[in-house]
């Protein structure tokens, strides 16, 4: 044992293993460093999965009723479709308010599909309250089309991003 | 009058005449619409035989109208503009251009 001490104090060995200890001090820490940063990545990739799935569920919801308001306006059901109309511009808002990272193109969207219906529903009230004719169905559904191709377009570009 | 109302009515003036904008029909006849990322702005013509009245309305994303201009309450040359405005607005969303470019390309085949 005495020889082994000799032989670590006569060849500095002491002083070579605490610089060899600090230079993997430096290396576990940075190590520690890199997992943590890519855990705290792999967690914010998770939530904005989850928000995107959210959105995905949303908007698959609010084009079902673009839908339903595209048969309630082939049916005449005039009374009916202001409460659908405020269904559906909640859900929309309710996206662009949870989503503010959302593309230019899709703010743009889903800010379209607002005015469009509230145009509808201000058209629909005004004549509910002055007991005018009917609008014409067709002409309603040709805007509510052109909405939900819209809106499908946005569903499938937020799709393709899940789990990118 | 605000003057970004002025800048407002110009830019949307000068983007419609150049077609960087995508001016919508809606439900309504009279009213046309255009989208950006915040805000909507309609554009809509309520002129009888008397007299020309046309509406700007800025809508935010819940639809709600946070500023209007009518051409009875601006200057002579704001109101021309708003109605110029329409005029291009209601164009770009029949696709007038479109249409006329096709009927003369059928009228030189015959």
């Amino acid at each position: 044992m005495r020889t082994l001490f000799q032989f670590i104090i006569e060849n500095n060995i002491g002083d070579i293993a605490s610089v060899l200890g600090l230079f993997l001090a430096i290396i576990g820490f940075g190590i520690t460093i890199f997992t943590v940063r890519k855990a705290k990545f792999a967690v914010l990739e998770v939530r904005n999965d989850i928000i995107k799935i959210d959105t995905i569920s949303i908007l698959s919801e609010a084009r079902a009723t673009m839908e339903e308001i595209e048969r309630l306006h082939r049916e005449k059901a005039w009374r009916i479709l202001p409460d659908r109309y405020t269904v559906l511009k909640k859900s929309l808002i309710s996206v662009q308010g949870a989503n503010p990272d959302l593309s230019k193109e899709h703010k743009e969207s889903l800010n379209r599909a607002v005015g469009q219906f509230t145009i509808i529903k201000n058209k629909i009230e005004n004549i509910l309250s002055t007991h005018a004719d009917s609008p014409d169905a067709s002409k309603l559904n040709k805007i509510v089309t052109k909405q939900i191709d819209n809106l499908t377009q946005v569903l499938e570009e937020i799709k393709n991003t899940v789990g990118r | 009058m605000n003057s970004k109302f002025t800048q407002l009515i110009n830019q949307l003036h000068e983007k419609t005449v150049n077609n960087k904008i995508n001016w919508e029909e809606t439900a309504e006849e009279n009213i046309f619409l255009v989208s950006f990322s915040d805000y909507s702005v309609e554009i809509a013509d309520y002129s009888d035989e008397s007299h020309d009245l046309y509406k700007l309305r800025i809508y935010n994303k819940e639809g709600k109208i946070v500023d209007k201009i009518s051409s009875d309450n601006c200057s002579y040359l704001t109101a021309n503009e708003l109605k110029e405005v329409y005029e291009n607005a209601r164009r770009k969303a029949m696709g007038a251009d479109e249409a006329l470019g096709e009927l003369l390309e059928s009228l030189n085949e015959i």
